[in-house]
C-alpha cells in the first residue's frame, strides 16, 4: 500500500477542524489505494511561502507523495505556486488534494494537467483572495 | 419562437438532439448497468423505453433504491456520459457557452417510481453551483404529466423568491412554484437546458411509469465558479486554439526547470531538488 504524508491546512482549521481534515484526507488516501503515515501542518505565518513544507521536503524520502487538505494551500501567496508543485513532482512525489479530490501523479502528469489547473486557478482567483482576506481579519 | 429566443426570454428551452446515436448509446449503457446494479440480470426486456417505464414492477424495495442508484451512478460515471451528451446537443452548447468548455465529471441519474414519496422541493442550483453554467435535463424515457420536472421562468422565479423572503413560508413558496411552473413534456431524444438560477422541482410521480432522467452541467472554462469546487466537479471538454497557445506559454513561464542540476524523474527523495 502506498504511503503518504498529510499536510493539513492551518488557515482552514477555524472552518474545518484538524480532526475533520484528517478524516477527509484518510478517506481520500484509501480511495487512491494508500494510507497516511505521518501528518503535520505549516507554521501559521509561513503559509504563504510554505517554508515548513519546503524544509520537510528536504528530509523526505521513501514515500509515494503528499496529500494536502486543499489546493488553496498553494495559493496563499501572491500567486499560485506552480513551481513548488513542479519541483515536488520532479522529485518523484505524487501531490494530492483531498477537498478537490484531485491528484497529480508525476511531472508528466502535471504537464498534461496544467491547462485544467491553470483555468481552475484563473476562475478561482477571486475566491482565494476573499478567503485569505477573511482569515486575516 | 426559436430556441435561442426562448432561452433568452425564459432562461430555459426544450430542444431536440442533433445526433441521436450518442443518446442511444447512453440509454443502452444505462439499461445494461441498471440490470447489473439492481440485480435484474434475469430480466429479458430488450426495449429500453419499456424497461425503464416498467422499472417499478421489478419490486426493488424503497429502502435499497437509493444505495443501488448511487452504485449505478458510480458505474455509469466511468462511461463518458458528458462527452456523449455534448455530441448529442453540441449545437446548443457551443452557441451558448463558446469554444472553451468544461463538462461535469459525474452525471446525476434521477429515477422516480410511481408514488415514490421522496421528491425534490423547489430550489435553484445557483449560487451553490456557478451562476454561469448551463444545466441539461435529459429524459431517458418519455416525461409528461407528473412524471417530470417543473420549472419557473426568470420572472416567475423572481416572484417566487420574493414570496419566500417576504412571507418566510416555504409552504407558500412551494405552492407557488408547483402551480405556476411549467411541467415539462419531453420525449427521449429531447432535453431541457436551463440557467441554474431558475427555480425548479418535482412532486410525487402520479403516473403509472417510472421516470428516468439525467442531469449534466456545462460551463465556459473562463466563467466564475460557484460554491462547488470546479476542479472536483468539472473536466475540460475542449479548448479553443487561442486558449491552448496561451496556456502553453503560461506553462513555460510557470514550470521552470529547478535550479538543481541532475534532477531524476523518480528518485523517491527530495533532497536533490530542495536543498
Amino acid at each position: 500500500m502506498k504511503e503518504y504524508f498529510f499536510w493539513l491546512d492551518s488557515r482552514f482549521v477555524p472552518h474545518v477542524p484538524q480532526s475533520a481534515q484528517r478524516v477527509l484526507v484518510q478517506n481520500y488516501a484509501s480511495k487512491i489505494g494508500g494510507k497516511i503515515v505521518y501528518y503535520s501542518a505549516e507554521e501559521w505565518i509561513a503559509v504563504e511561502k510554505q517554508l515548513g513544507l519546503r524544509q520537510k521536503l528536504k528530509r523526505t524520502s521513501g514515500i509515494a507523495g503528499f496529500i494536502f487538505f486543499t489546493l488553496k494551500q498553494f495559493a496563499y501567496g501572491t500567486q499560485f505556486d506552480y513551481q513548488l508543485l513542479h519541483e515536488m513532482t520532479l522529485s518523484g512525489l505524487e501531490v494530492h488534494f483531498a477537498r478537490e479530490e484531485y491528484g497529480i501523479r508525476s511531472s508528466k502528469d502535471l504537464n498534461c494537467q496544467f491547462e485544467r489547473l491553470y483555468l481552475y486557478n484563473w476562475t478561482n482567483k477571486k475566491n482565494n483572495k476573499l478567503f485569505v482576506f477573511q482569515n486575516q481579519n | 419562437m426559436g430556441w435561442k429566443a426562448d432561452f433568452s426570454k425564459r432562461g430555459y428551452a426544450v430542444v431536440s438532439a442533433v445526433n441521436m446515436e450518442p443518446l442511444n448509446e447512453i440509454r443502452r449503457i444505462l439499461c445494461e448497468k441498471a440490470k447489473l446494479c439492481f440485480n435484474l440480470l434475469d430480466v429479458k426486456e430488450s426495449d429500453p423505453e419499456k424497461f425503464l417505464n416498467d422499472f417499478h414492477k421489478y419490486d426493488i424495495p424503497d429502502a435499497s433504491l437509493n444505495a443501488m442508484k448511487l452504485k449505478l451512478i458510480e458505474v455509469c460515471n466511468q462511461q463518458n456520459f458528458g462527452k456523449l451528451l455534448y455530441e448529442a446537443f453540441s449545437v446548443y452548447i457551443d452557441a451558448l457557452l463558446g469554444p472553451d468548455l468544461l463538462f461535469q465529471k459525474n452525471a446525476n441519474i434521477i429515477l422516480f417510481p410511481p408514488n415514490y414519496p421522496h421528491y425534490s422541493e423547489p430550489h435553484r442550483d445557483a449560487p451553490q453551483n456557478s451562476s454561469f453554467e448551463l444545466v441539461f435535463w435529459v429524459p431517458l424515457n418519455r416525461c409528461y404529466g407528473t412524471k417530470t420536472l417543473y420549472i419557473l421562468d426568470i420572472e416567475q422565479t423572481k416572484d417566487s423568491f420574493s414570496l419566500l423572503s417576504r412571507e418566510e413560508s416555504f409552504e407558500q413558496f412551494e405552492s407557488f412554484c408547483s402551480t405556476q411552473g411549467e411541467y415539462l413534456k419531453a420525449e427521449f431524444g429531447e432535453a431541457c437546458f436551463f440557467w441554474p438560477g431558475l427555480a425548479h422541482g418535482s412532486g410525487v410521480n402520479l403516473e403509472t411509469e417510472t421516470r428516468w432522467t439525467l442531469n449534466m452541467r456545462f460551463k465556459n472554462a473562463y466563467s466564475p465558479d460557484g460554491g462547488k469546487d470546479s476542479l472536483q466537479f468539472f473536466d475540460v471538454l475542449h479548448l479553443s486554439p487561442v486558449t491552448r497557445f496561451g496556456i502553453e506559454l503560461e506553462k513555460e513561464l510557470h514550470l521552470k526547470s529547478p535550479s538543481v542540476e541532475n534532477v531524476k524523474e523518480s528518485p523517491a527523495t527530495c533532497e536533490e531538488v530542495f536543498r
